[in-house]
């Protein structure tokens, strides 16, 4: 007997072990409206996602190499209560390091550099921005 | 026997550095003293830097010759050369997004107020854009100042001094902080002396009184020569 398989499915259920498996690394959010997300929507797992942290840039206007700390976050959308839209602040609070119990660092989602992550492809990339107290 | 009283009037300088290289370490001398927390100054160009390193108040003044012009003098063989020196500052910030993080992080805070707190947090890029329009006027105040008009030196050796342009470039958005560089460049020009190398002979204009005394002390009428004299280093 042949059982139909929807593979878009397949690779949007597939995120769950990619996104948020081994690889995975807590990640705390805080809406526009105050509201904090840090577990799994319908689940009382801690919410994981893709972090990646480095990249070395170049200014564009006089080729000079500089170099920024860039945390990139990446999340399974069926995992959040809220998905962050353009033009949204958001906070988040990963780690400072690839390690689930090491301290946590505050940023805000960029506003200069849209967020990537269609309806077709199942996760979101945030890519973020330092947040100091003022 | 005869004596001789010998006088020289005229300028000395026994500098072994060119005026341009001194005008360099005097402007940096200048901002270095003006800092106040404001800005650091740095004496070259820096290849590659981290954000982190002019994050904030720790933006980043670099001072660095760039170019110069000497004139041609039909007349000039061992100088002075008129020489129209361009220094190239370059001013490099970096901001991070800015706000009240201690309500977003207060376990006690309530939804709205978390909003509010959110709501209220300043964007980097704005941020960065008017730090580094604070940090030329900074800059272009002090260097601009008539009190510095000589640029550390002595009255009447640089002839003039002004600041052509300013150019601030396109801020980076990558990474968790906006940087955002520019560079304005000071021109000034000088009368440089040959000193050789290494430097050994200064020769300079100097009107020469020889007095001349016979042996049995009757002074002779002055001479004077008008002439350049050669003094050995």
């Amino acid at each position: 007997m042949i059982i139909p398989v929807n593979l878009r499915e397949m690779v949007e259920a597939d995120l769950e072990f990619s996104l948020e498996g081994e690889w995975g690394l807590p990640v705390i959010l805080i809406d526009p409206d105050g509201n904090i997300q840090d577990k799994k929507k319908g689940a009382e797992t801690e919410l994981k996602g893709q972090i990646l942290y480095n990249t070395v840039g170049l200014n564009p206007e006089t080729g000079e190499q500089v170099v920024v700390n860039n945390p990139i976050v990446t999340l399974r959308k069926t995992s959040l209560e809220r998905i962050p839209a353009n033009g949204e602040k958001w906070l988040v609070r990963i780690p400072i390091v690839p390690n689930a119990t090491a301290d946590k660092e505050d940023f805000l989602i960029s506003a200069t550099k849209p967020l990537e992550g269609g309806a077709s492809i199942g996760f979101i990339r945030l890519y973020c921005r330092r947040a100091v107290q003022v | 026997m005869v004596l001789y009283d010998f006088t020289v009037e005229g300028r000395f300088r026994f500098n072994i550095m060119m005026l341009f290289r001194q005008i360099k370490t005097n402007i940096i001398n200048i901002l270095t003293t003006a800092e106040a927390g404001r800005f650091q100054t740095l004496s070259y160009q820096r290849q590659g830097k981290a954000a982190i390193e002019f994050f904030g108040t720790k933006r980043m003044v670099e001072v660095y010759f760039d170019s110069g012009i000497f004139s041609k003098r039909s007349a000039a063989i061992q100088g002075p050369f008129e020489h129209a020196m361009n220094f190239n500052i370059e001013l490099s910030v970096a901001e991070a997004a800015k706000g009240d993080l201690s309500v977003l992080l207060d376990q006690g805070s309530t939804p709205a107020e978390r909003a509010i707190a959110l709501n209220n947090f300043n964007e980097a890029a704005p941020l960065a854009d008017e730090s580094f329009d604070e940090l030329f006027e900074i800059v272009w105040q002090i260097l601009t100042d008539a009190r510095n008009y000589s640029l550390g030196l002595d009255k009447g050796i640089v002839v003039d001094r002004w600041i052509e342009n300013v150019q601030k470039n396109q801020a980076l958005p990558d990474g968790e902080y906006v940087v955002l560089t520019g560079s304005m460049n000071l021109k000034c020009t000088a009368k440089e002396e040959v000193l050789g190398d290494p430097a050994s002979i200064i020769g300079i204009d100097a009107d020469t009184s020889l007095e001349l005394y016979s042996e049995d002390g009757v002074k002779e009428p002055v001479q004077k020569t008008g002439v350049t004299q050669e003094f050995p280093s």
